[in-house]
């Protein structure tokens, strides 16, 4: 079979998947929370970019700013009238998952009584995708061309923020412990702030685009969070680059993979959530530190057949 | 005048009552497990269907190899032919229920022992990710293989167990009823099962569950006892629902279900069954009046789609119970024993030995 | 009584109990102390079978425990507290002492819906309870939630209920931290009334010193996940490495 074609759709939705579950990563691993709610905001993205774009009339790169901003809103407003009042009153990290379930409800059910309204149950976002160039029997597209750079530019992004610059050094310190954060003169809401609107940023972003490839409806947050926990929970839930192998495995896993379990043994593409799921549950309970878990120095080693020579630390 | 508007009500009421009585059984199990055992069950809605797809197979192909249908039971003639045997043979149809509802909550308690494996290994968070996804998948597995429940159109021609009373008012009136006695039973055997030591056990395992296995608690095994308990209970509610849909539909199982179901436990209070009874009465009410054919019993027709608005109201009452009522609309109670009793009965006792503590002994130094 | 032969527990890299020999005679109270970190409540959680040790064995009253599960090894006899109060919040005091009693028929799931078949022994264990309650002048704030006491007054509560489960020997980490010197003393007075009524061992993790050296005959001290010194006391502060240990921390 033509391996062109499902490896660029692979890499494609890989992209997509990963800048959805990038904003849950960023979540979980600065507020400890679940968010439930995640599918909202890149469905809330998907539905700003079509409207803007085909109402409205704005450029589409115009369109998916809107959706940033109208997602990173909804991402700050999640957090200021729900999970922040309960996480400064030491509700358990269970109640917090139980409250994204149900800000999920109110967001997307308010999306498809608007949707409903206005007739617009069924929307895509109206942009042409034309074809670059060929490839094979298929064709490069302008969507290809954007998307996939587009999605390594917000990793690239996100990993300099949080790496090179004082901002994301006190995000990652309030990452790792709180407390001492606090006590160490971060102003830990201002940051929390800040993390809650990349989050929405890029979710809207990840929906926009979707929005452009496919036609959607309000559930398709919703439909597509099984794959964007499995994306996150690959990257351990806690780490960007993680997030990126595992979005990009969920791409192929779903295009690639089950499409190939199709020619060989018959398995109806309709299972391809099993996929996902399988890797979550896999994930939890064989390494529930994901990629982010591997140590890639050890692994070496352990190949080499040289762990038995080396000698646990001495510390103190 | 009036007893003809009573009579034109008779399916709504009926309908009311039924749904009430489902959505108890649900919660209560439901709470069974997180309220009282604190296993964050959100794929609740899974164990349901598991008791309806037991209850529907179950039931049609029986009546088709009785009635020596053709075309397996998913064809249109053996459901007809079902349908039409039923009043004819109450013994048979009574019996298929019974008989359903025995071997649903056998199979719904061997899920819930299934389900006990990651519940024992993953944190309570990861764990409720996975539980939401298998409500899901579930439902995927059952749209796509027609053996189980036909697929995407959904099998028919299971019929209620009454329908040999002819008259259909009659057949719901009897139906309810029978829903009703379900719901009180389970919630009478749940009660009896937490006011108990082994209530007093699964809150300590709750509270604090490596506490609890220093004290001498096999945590895993009442955890799993937990889960086997209440999903066999919730799939008895899948089974009075089947019966009384006469067909099961796979996406009538997604997890916006269970979330339903959680808002009841959480509006009522947690491990607290009183509290669920008045919570599932909410909802279920919130439910029933937020629907189409409640509007038009008095003669209104709607331009919206009101059963958003009825999910939308489900949200709100999540959020809004956790962020101002978090013990929700009634408190948690003690565990209901004889020991309690005994320990109420007995007055302050006179300090006798033993310590000798100081007056202001409240004072921590730390 | 208990004997830890060469225990051994390791975190990646950090040896956090060291090749251990303990042993503790039937009928001692023998205080656990060292610096922070220096591997106590790990020690007592090796033990207590909530961590499972990567060497050595542990014995207890003749039995190996070596990795049983927690709930085993409080079969047989060996219970533990904890350093900060851990009570179940979701109960009441009451409640807290009676989840401890041992081999109730009621935690039986498949028993649990018959009250007749429990009952009585509930009520014989609600008596047990009280008595234990009165003992440690709780018996007023038995009906309160577990959430509602104050830090000493919970201190006492996990004594009861480590009690309820009529222990053979207790491993209690802090029983005196976070409370008030007087009340401190009340509960090592009890303790040793307990010893010597009770014929309960007892294996003491305590910061305070002062307090603790005037109860026990015998002290361990434990350093960077080793046992240092075993004996009196009195001698203690004159031990090099003890020293050393203590000022070690402090630098």
């Amino acid at each position: 079979m033509d391996l062109i074609l499902p490896v660029l759709n692979s890499i494609t939705l890989g992209s997509l998947f990963t800048l959805m579950a990038l904003g849950l990563t960023l979540t979980f691993s600065v507020t400890r929370i679940v968010n439930f709610a995640h599918a909202e905001l890149v469905a809330i993205g998907g539905y700003v970019t079509a409207v803007v774009t085909n109402y409205i009339g704005l450029s589409i790169y115009e369109s998916l700013v809107a959706a940033f901003v109208a997602s990173a809103i909804l991402a700050l407003a999640m957090d200021e009238l729900a999970f922040k009042p309960l996480y400064k009153r030491g509700s358990p990290t269970l109640f917090l998952l139980v409250a994204s379930i149900g800000i999920d409800l109110v967001v997307r059910f308010s999306l498809f009584l608007t949707a409903d309204a206005t007739g617009n149950i069924i929307i895509q976002t109206k942009v042409p995708i034309q074809p670059l160039m060929p490839l094979g029997k298929t064709y490069l597209t302008t969507f290809q061309v954007v998307v996939i750079p587009l999605t390594l530019a917000v990793v690239v992004v996100l990993h300099a923020l949080f790496h090179y610059t004082k901002v994301g050094k006190a995000l990652r310190a309030m990452a790792d412990n709180e407390d001492l954060a606090r006590v160490s003169g971060i102003k830990i809401y201002t940051l929390r702030r800040l993390a809650w609107m990349l989050v929405g940023g890029t979710a809207g972003l990840a929906g926009g685009l979707w929005s452009i490839y496919l036609v959607i409806d309000p559930d398709f947050g919703w439909n597509s969070l099984l794959r964007i926990f499995a994306a996150s929970i690959l990257g351990g839930f806690t780490s960007f680059w993680g997030t990126v192998i595992g979005g990009y495995i969920i791409g192929f896993a779903e295009n690639l993979g089950i499409a190939t379990l199709n020619t060989w043994f018959g398995v109806s593409t309709a299972y391809a959530p099993l996929i996902s799921f399988a890797i979550i549950v896999a994930v939890f309970l064989i390494k529930p530190s994901g990629f982010a878990g591997i140590d890639l120095s050890s692994l070496l080693a352990k190949l080499r057949g040289l762990h038995k020579n080396l000698e646990p630390e001495a510390e103190g | 005048m009036m007893f003809e508007q009573l009579y034109t009500m008779i399916p709504f009421i009926t309908t009311f009552l039924t749904f009430y009585a489902v959505y108890l059984m649900l919660s209560l199990s439901l709470n069974l497990e997180y309220g009282y055992g604190g296993i964050p069950n959100f794929g609740h809605v899974f164990f349901e269907s598991i008791g309806a797809y037991v209850a529907g197979n179950l039931t049609a192909n029986l009546l088709n190899w009785i009635v020596a249908a053709r075309g397996g039971i998913c064809a249109y003639p053996a459901s007809h032919a079902r349908m039409m045997f039923a009043p004819l043979h109450p013994i048979w149809i009574v019996g298929m229920f019974v008989f359903s509802i025995i071997i649903a909550a056998l199979v719904g308690g061997i899920f819930g022992y299934l389900a006990s494996y990651p519940a024992l290994r993953l944190k309570e968070d990861f764990l409720a990710i996975t539980l939401i996804f298998i409500g899901e998948i579930g439902r995927v597995v059952v749209r796509n293989e027609r053996s189980i429940a036909c697929g995407l159109v959904g099998l028919t021609g299971v019929p209620n167990p009454f329908i040999w009373l002819r008259d259909p008012n009659l057949m719901f009136i009897a139906y309810t009823v029978l829903a009703i006695l379900f719901a009180a039973g389970s919630y009478m055997i749940i009660k009896r099962f937490v006011n108990s030591p082994f209530g007093r056990l699964l809150k300590s395992v709750r509270d604090d569950d490596l506490v609890a296995m220093t004290l001498g608690k096999h945590v895993p095994k009442a955890r799993a006892w937990a889960l086997i308990l209440g999903s066999s209970v919730a799939a008895v509610a899948g089974v009075i629902k089947v019966f009384f849909a006469q067909g099961v539909f796979a996406d009538d199982y997604v997890p916006l279900i269970t979330f339903v179901v959680l808002s009841m436990v959480i509006l009522g209070g947690m491990a607290n069954n009183k509290g669920v009874l008045l919570g599932a009465l909410v909802m279920t009410a919130l439910d029933f009046m937020i629907s189409p054919s409640f509007f038009t019993v008095f003669g209104v027709t709607l331009q919206l789609n009101v059963a958003y608005i009825k999910y939308i109201i489900t949200g709100v009452v999540i959020i809004a119970i956790l962020l101002f009522r978090p013990q929700g609309l009634i408190s948690e109670r003690p565990v209901e024993t004889p020991g309690l009793d005994i320990a109420k009965r007995a007055g302050v006792m006179k300090p006798t030995a033993g310590l000798e503590i100081p007056a202001e002994r409240d004072e921590a130094d730390s | 009584m208990l004997k830890a032969v060469g225990l051994a527990k390791y975190f990646g890299g950090i040896r956090a109990v060291d090749h251990v020999d303990i042993e503790v005679d039937k009928g001692e109270i023998v205080g656990l102390i060292g610096p922070n970190g220096s591997g106590k409540t790990t020690f007592i959680n090796v033990v207590a079978g909530v961590y499972k040790p990567d060497d050595g064995k542990v014995y207890f009253d003749g039995d190996d425990i070596t990795g049983l599960d927690p709930w085993d090894v409080y079969r047989k006899g060996l219970v533990r507290s904890f350093q900060v109060p851990r009570l179940f919040k979701g109960m009441l005091v009451f409640e807290n002492v009676m989840v401890a009693h041992r081999a109730q028929k009621g935690e039986n799931p498949l028993l649990a819906p018959f009250r007749g078949l429990w009952g009585k022994q509930e009520e014989d264990l609600a008596q047990i309870s009280l008595g234990l309650l009165e003992e440690a002048q709780l018996s007023h704030v038995r009906l309160n939630w577990a959430t509602e006491l104050s830090g000493g007054q919970m201190k006492l509560v996990e004594m009861s209920r480590a009690l309820a489960s009529e222990p053979k020997m207790l491993l209690l980490d802090e029983p005196a931290a976070g409370v008030a010197p007087k009340l401190a003393r009340s509960i090592f007075d009890y303790i040793v009334r307990l010893n010597r009524e009770r014929g309960i061992t007892f294996l003491i993790v305590e910061h305070r010193l002062d307090i603790l050296f005037d109860y026990v005959e015998r002290v361990l001290v434990m350093s960077n996940g080793k046992l240092i010194y075993d004996g009196n006391p009195k001698d203690v502060y004159e031990d090099e490495k003890v020293i050393e240990a203590y000022l070690g921390e402090r630098a």
